[in-house]
């Protein structure tokens, strides 16, 4: 799937500064996304974006609720936005589709290879995260970080899940609830969680 | 040639766990390790990298040579590896840093330098402070930088003491800089006039150690001990 985003036009350019600062951290974590005058681009995707955050979605009790900011216009390439475009009104679905669209498969390689070729998971990872943290997109991070199912992941990449955002741990507050999981686990598991995660809680 | 009997050494420790020493490439374990090699470069000059390899692969060496220089290969012949004594679970988080590392520092803009390993990295990103700083690292705080990274820290690094001898060796690493027009590095060095140095030696024999961080005196001893070894290489 591919979709262009722009901006609705009752936004003026002063605007469109403000919400695209790198406070509001829109880049909903894509490393690759790049930002212009009037759109967020990543690779095949344009997508607008406010940093408005509705009443709703701060009720829901989802996990999608950590993107910093709400999509306002996603629309098929080829199409502009306008008040007539089918626009997706409900906050919630908005996240839910950006998580799939450009989460779900990351992680679901990052499962996959965490089975078949574990150095190539870390290595992906490491990539991931680092991009993310060298950026002081910690928003971005901790969303990330929260998604990730340790279930999915063999011990070694898990751990290395721990270490490359231990730096970040005060900015992260995905993390610590992170680090129970992990150490019940391996105490399921019958390791020594105490020397395995020597250094990194 | 080594004989088959002298490529792996075993050093009492007066501990129940002996370490090996390993001088042979082909002896390292084929399970995934990692640990720090060293070899001598001259009576008064060691040289140290870390030595890993991932599942499956081949053993590896990242070093840092010289100002610039990081460098990555197929682990050779001619140094002394000792494997660090860390759960093997921990090993390919730090293994797949260093090669993180390598991947985004090949072009070489590590630095040579007298900075303390842990003075290397954001406390909060944890990237690189390396940079045009100034700030750099020897071959063997590089190591102690690379594993603190990943929080393993096998050297109690505020029991190292400063000696007189490394004031020397800190000159003759500036000469050498400005010999390779890195004149900038070479003045920014100079006005680092003192400071604790970690020998290669020192880091290998830490690395040694049954017990992490290893304080100074254990440090010197076990490394002492690693660096005899080359006495009855050929």
């Amino acid at each position: 799937m591919a979709f262009s985003g722009l901006l609705p036009s009752q936004y003026d350019q002063n605007t469109y500064t403000a919400l695209f600062s790198d406070e509001t951290d829109i880049s909903c974590g894509i490393p690759e996304a790049t930002i212009n005058s009037n759109c967020v681009q990543v690779p095949d995707y344009n997508i607008a974006l406010n940093n408005k955050v509705s009443e709703d979605s701060k009720e829901a009790e989802n996990k999608f609720f950590r993107w910093s900011g709400i999509v306002e216009a996603l629309t098929p390439i080829g199409s502009t936005f306008s008040d007539e475009s089918p626009i997706h009104t409900n906050t919630l679905s908005f996240m839910k589709g950006l998580y799939e669209i450009f989460e779900s498969p990351w992680l679901q390689n990052l499962y996959s290879l965490s089975n078949e070729n574990y150095p190539e998971a870390i290595n992906l990872l490491y990539k991931r995260f680092d991009g993310l943290l060298s950026k002081e997109k910690f928003n971005s991070c901790d969303s990330l970080l929260n998604q990730v199912n340790i279930n999915n992941l063999k011990p070694e990449v898990f751990i290395a899940l721990l270490a490359i955002t231990f730096a970040a741990k005060s900015k992260l507050p995905s993390r610590s609830a992170k680090v129970t999981d992990i150490r019940n686990k391996l105490a399921v598991a019958g390791e020594n969680a105490d020397e395995i995660l020597v250094g990194l809680e | 040639m080594l004989a088959k009997t002298r490529m792996r050494f075993s050093l009492d420790l007066n501990s129940s766990t002996p370490l090996s020493v390993y001088t042979i490439v082909d002896t390292l374990p084929i399970e995934p390790f990692i640990g720090v090699g060293i070899k001598r470069i001259n009576s008064h000059q060691n040289h140290a990298g870390i030595v890993y390899r991932e599942d499956g692969g081949e053993a590896q060496f990242l070093d840092l040579r010289w100002h610039h220089q990081l460098h990555q290969g197929i682990a050779k012949n001619g140094y002394a590896f000792v494997l660090l004594n860390i759960h093997q679970l921990r090993i390919p988080a730090i293994v797949g840093y260093c090669r993180l590392l390598w991947e985004e520092n090949e072009n070489g803009c590590i630095p040579y330098g007298f900075k303390l390993p842990n003075e290397c990295f954001d406390s909060t990103t944890a990237k690189w402070l390396l940079g045009n700083s100034g700030l750099g690292l020897t071959c063997a705080t590089f190591i102690l930088a690379v594993l603190h990274a990943q929080r393993i820290t096998i050297a109690k690094l505020d029991d190292w003491p400063e000696r007189d001898a490394d004031n020397v060796w800190r000159q003759s690493i500036i000469s050498a800089l400005r010999d390779n027009n890195a004149q900038k590095q070479a003045n920014y060095l100079e006005s680092e006039n003192s400071g604790v140095r970690f020998r290669p030696e020192e880091v290998a024999g830490s690395a040694a150690s049954t017990i992490y961080p290893a304080n100074f005196q254990t440090a010197i001893s076990l490394g002492g001990k690693i660096l005899n070894i080359f006495d009855d290489m050929p």
